[in-house]
C-alpha cells in the first residue's frame, strides 16, 4: 500500500497489527527473488511494494513540521504545522494538518482520507468562517502552503496510482542504490514521471527528481537526514525541494515524531474534529 | 482615516502597543487576539445625509484551554467594534463561550458557539443556528454567539447533530447614522415575537450529515424562532416612521450538498419554510470549477456560477436574490502573501438590478494582514428622499433601490498576536 506524504517516506499502510510483526528482511528477501527474474517495470513496482511492507504497521503516528520558503533572493517565510494520520484497515489512511503559523492562519485545517482505487476525500476548515468545505482532490499539482511542495507530493500516494520501472542502480555516498521512475496514472498530476533513489538496504528514500508534463526537469529533493523510529522505521528529519525552473526552495524540518499514541479514526479523524483542532 | 478616532478606537490602538509583538501563549491555554482598524469611503452621502466615511477599530480574542488529556476545554472568544459613526455598530458580542467534551465518537458542546452549515458562495440559505451581525457586513457571514447544549454523535458513516438552542438573538441592525440602510430607521428596540417566551423560546434543530464518495450532504430540520425578521411599520413616540422587527416560529426543512468531480464542485442549498406567511420553498445551484497554475502561473482560478430561487418572488422581501443570477472569480496567487482575491457580480434576471463586489486579502509579514472590500449596487432606481416611507412601501420599487447610493469601498488592516 502506498504511504503518506508520498515518497516522503512518512506515512505507510496495512493492517496494523498482522504487519507489525512482518520482518523486514523477508520483505527485502521477497524483493530479491523478483529483482532477479522480473522485468523492469516489475522489478520497480517490487521495490515500491517491498518498501510499503517496510513502512506499514505504525498504526498512527503525529509529528510537528516547519517549512521554510525561499525565494530566489534568499528572503525567508516560515509556517508551522501539526500532522497526524492513521491507518485505517488495510486500504485506506487518513491525514490531518492543522496550521499553526503564521498567526493569520492559525486554526485552519486539512482533512484528507485516502483509498487504494479512488481519489482522495478532502476537506479543508476555515476558522474566520467556522465552515468546513470539501475541497476537489484533483487540485493537486498547485503549491501546498505556497511551498514549492505541491499538494500531491504532501498527500498519501497509493502504490498502484502509479507505474514504475527499474532504471538502474547507483552508489549514493558509499552505498548502493536504486533509481526507480514512477509515472502518475492520475491526469490531473503536475508531473509526467518522477525519478526516485533510494537507499537499497533500507528501502529509504534519498531523493527525487521531478519532470513536468512536458517533461523538463521541475525539482529536485533531497532528504538529508532520517531518524529510526521504533527500531523499524525510518523517518525524514530534513528534506530540501529545490524548483529548477524558478529558483525558489522550501526546506523541510520535522520533529517531535509519536508513534501508536492512541489516536482515534473517529475521534480524531473526522470533519467535527477538523473544526476543533484549533 | 481622516477623521478624528474616538477615545475607544485610541485605546483599542493602545492596547496594541501594550501586547506587544510577542504571541500571549499562557501555560494553563492559548490566547489569540486579532485587532483589527477599519475605513470605509462611500460614493455618495447617504439618502439621509449620513457621512461618506466610516471609520472603526475591532477587537477580537480568543482563548482556549484544555484539560483531561485534551477530552475537555473551554473557549471564550469576546468581539467587539467601536464604530465612529454608527452607534448601533459601535457593539460587542460573546462570539463564543462554551465547554466541549469529547469522547470515542461523540462530542458535546455547551454554551455560545458558532456553527456554520452550507455550500454555496453568494448567498447561505441552509445557514440557520446563528443570528447575521448584519452590522459587520452585509454579506451575512458574520454572526452572533448562539447559546446551546449541542451533541455530535459519529454513527454509521455519517454524523447526527442534535441542538438544543437557548436563548435567541436578535439581528443588529445599521443605526440612523448608519449606511447599507432601508430609508425608513430599524427600531430594534421595539422587537416583537410570535411566541410569549420572546427571545427565552428553546430552538431546536437535528441535521444528519455524511459523505458518500464523491457526494457530500447534510439535512436538517430546525423548529424555533426565525433568525429573519419580518418588518411592521410603526410610529415611533417621537412620531417618526420606524420599522419594527417581528420574529415568527417557523419551522425548516434544509439540505445542502455537493459532488465533487475532477476540479468541477456541483452545488446545491434548499430549504422549505413554514410560519412566515405561506410554506415556501428557496434554494441555490451552481458549481464551481478549479483551475490550477493558470497561464503558466502558480496561481489558481476558481470559476462561480449559482442561481438563487425563492418560490415567493417579489413577496421574497427579506432577501435582494429571488431570481438571480451570481458570476464570480476567485484567484489564489499561491505566493508567500497569500494573495486573494475574488470578484463577483450578482445580476437580477427580471429587473436591471445588480451587485458588483470584490474582496481581496494578502498577509504583511508575519503578524498583520490587509483586506480590501468594494461593493457597487446598481441598475434600481433611487427611493424618492422626499417620501422615504412611501418609498418603503412602493411594491413596485426595486428592492436594492435603498442601496443605491452606497457604493462603498472598506480597507481593513489587521493585526494579530
Amino acid at each position: 500500500m502506498g504511504f503518506a506524504l508520498g515518497v516522503l517516506s512518512l506515512l505507510a499502510l496495512g493492517s496494523a497489527h498482522a504487519v507489525a510483526s512482518l520482518d523486514v528482511a523477508a520483505a527485502l528477501k521477497t524483493l530479491e527473488t523478483t529483482l532477479a527474474a522480473g522485468s523492469p517495470a516489475e522489478q520497480g513496482r517490487a521495490i515500491f511494494e517491498a518498501k510499503d511492507r517496510i513502512d506499514s504497521g505504525y498504526g498512527d503516528l503525529e509529528v510537528e513540521l516547519e517549512m521554510i520558503l525561499r525565494d530566489r533572493a534568499g528572503s525567508e517565510s516560515r509556517r508551522a504545522l501539526s500532522i497526524s494520520q492513521i491507518e485505517i484497515g488495510d486500504t485506506g489512511e487518513r491525514l490531518k494538518v492543522v496550521f499553526t503559523t503564521p498567526v493569520q492562519i492559525r486554526g485552519t485545517a486539512l482533512l484528507s482520507y485516502s483509498y487504494a482505487d479512488r481519489p482522495d476525500d478532502q476537506w479543508l476548515y476555515l476558522p474566520a468562517v467556522k465552515r468546513v468545505k470539501r475541497i476537489a482532490s484533483q487540485n493537486k499539482s498547485g503549491p501546498f502552503l505556497s511551498s514549492e511542495f505541491a499538494f500531491e507530493d504532501m498527500m498519501l500516494q497509493e502504490l498502484d496510482k502509479f507505474s514504475y520501472a527499474l532504471l538502474g542502480t547507483e552508489a549514493c555516498g558509499g552505498q548502493p542504490c536504486w533509481r526507480v521512475e514512477r509515472r502518475p496514472h492520475d491526469a490531473f498530476s503536475g508531473y509526467s514521471r518522477q525519478e526516485v533513489l533510494l537507499d537499497a538496504a533500507t528501502l529509504r528514500v534519498l531523493g527525487i527528481d521531478y519532470f513536468d508534463r512536458a517533461g523538463r526537469p521541475l525539482k529536485v529533493l533531497r532528504v538529508t537526514d532520517y531518524q529510526l523510529l521504533g527500531e523499524r522505521f525510518w523517518k525524514a528529519i530534513v528534506m530540501a525541494m529545490q524548483n529548477l525552473q524558478t529558483g525558489k526552495s522550501t526546506e523541510l524540518r520535522w520533529r517531535d515524531y509519536r508513534l501508536a499514541s492512541g489516536l482515534s479514526a473517529e475521534r480524531d479523524f473526522t470533519t467535527n474534529s477538523l473544526v476543533r483542532a484549533r | 482615516m481622516t477623521r478624528r478616532m474616538g477615545r475607544p478606537l485610541l485605546a483599542l490602538c493602545a492596547l496594541s502597543v501594550l501586547l506587544g509583538s510577542a504571541p500571549v501563549a499562557a501555560e494553563s491555554g492559548t490566547l489569540d487576539v486579532d485587532l483589527g482598524v477599519q475605513a470605509r469611503g462611500f460614493a455618495e452621502q447617504g439618502l439621509h445625509g449620513q457621512s461618506r466615511s466610516q471609520p472603526s477599530a475591532s477587537l477580537r480574542l480568543r482563548w482556549t484551554t484544555a484539560w483531561d488529556e485534551d477530552s475537555q476545554s473551554l473557549t471564550f472568544s469576546p468581539f467587539y467594534r467601536y464604530d465612529d459613526e454608527d452607534d448601533e455598530r459601535t457593539h460587542g458580542d460573546l462570539r463564543e463561550l462554551f465547554w466541549t467534551r469529547i469522547g470515542e465518537d461523540w462530542e458535546v458542546n455547551v454554551g455560545a458557539r458558532q456553527v456554520f452549515w452550507g455550500v454555496t458562495e453568494f448567498k447561505h440559505l441552509v445557514d440557520i443556528i446563528n443570528q447575521t451581525d448584519l452590522v459587520e457586513d452585509i454579506d451575512g457571514e458574520d454572526k452572533l454567539g448562539q447559546p446551546m447544549a449541542h451533541v455530535s454523535l459519529v454513527r454509521a458513516g455519517g454524523i447526527l447533530d442534535l441542538y438544543l438552542l437557548t436563548g435567541f438573538r436578535e439581528r443588529t441592525f445599521p443605526g440612523e447614522d448608519g449606511r447599507l440602510r432601508p430609508p425608513v430607521p430599524i427600531d430594534p428596540d421595539r422587537a416583537r415575537y410570535e411566541s410569549d417566551d420572546r427571545a427565552r423560546h428553546v430552538d431546536a434543530a437535528v441535521r444528519w450529515s455524511q459523505d458518500v464518495g464523491p457526494v457530500s450532504y447534510g439535512l436538517y430540520h430546525f423548529a424555533g424562532t426565525s433568525r429573519d425578521p419580518l418588518f411592521t411599520p410603526e410610529l415611533s413616540a417621537g412620531g417618526a416612521l420606524t420599522l419594527v422587527p417581528y420574529y415568527p416560529q417557523i419551522d425548516q426543512t434544509g439540505l445542502d450538498a455537493q459532488l465533487v468531480a475532477g476540479d468541477w464542485a456541483f452545488k446545491l442549498e434548499a430549504i422549505s419554510r413554514s410560519g412566515f406567511g405561506e410554506r415556501y420553498e428557496a434554494f441555490n445551484a451552481g458549481f464551481e470549477r478549479t483551475l490550477v497554475s493558470v497561464f503558466g502561473s502558480r496561481s489558481d482560478l476558481g470559476l462561480v456560477v449559482e442561481y438563487m430561487h425563492d418560490g415567493r418572488g417579489d413577496e421574497a422581501f427579506d432577501t435582494l436574490f429571488e431570481r438571480d443570477v451570481a458570476l464570480g472569480t476567485r484567484f489564489s496567487f499561491n505566493d508567500i502573501a497569500d494573495t486573494q482575491a475574488l470578484a463577483g457580480v450578482i445580476v437580477d434576471s427580471e429587473t436591471a438590478e445588480r451587485v458588483i463586489s470584490l474582496e481581496a486579502s494578502r498577509r504583511l509579514g508575519d503578524s498583520w494582514t490587509v483586506a480590501l472590500e468594494g461593493r457597487v449596487f446598481d441598475g434600481a432606481d433611487s427611493p424618492d428622499m422626499d417620501a422615504p416611507a412611501a418609498a418603503l412601501l412602493d411594491p413596485s420599487a426595486d428592492k436594492s433601490s435603498f442601496l443605491q447610493r452606497d457604493d462603498y469601498v472598506q480597507l481593513e488592516f489587521t493585526r494579530f498576536f
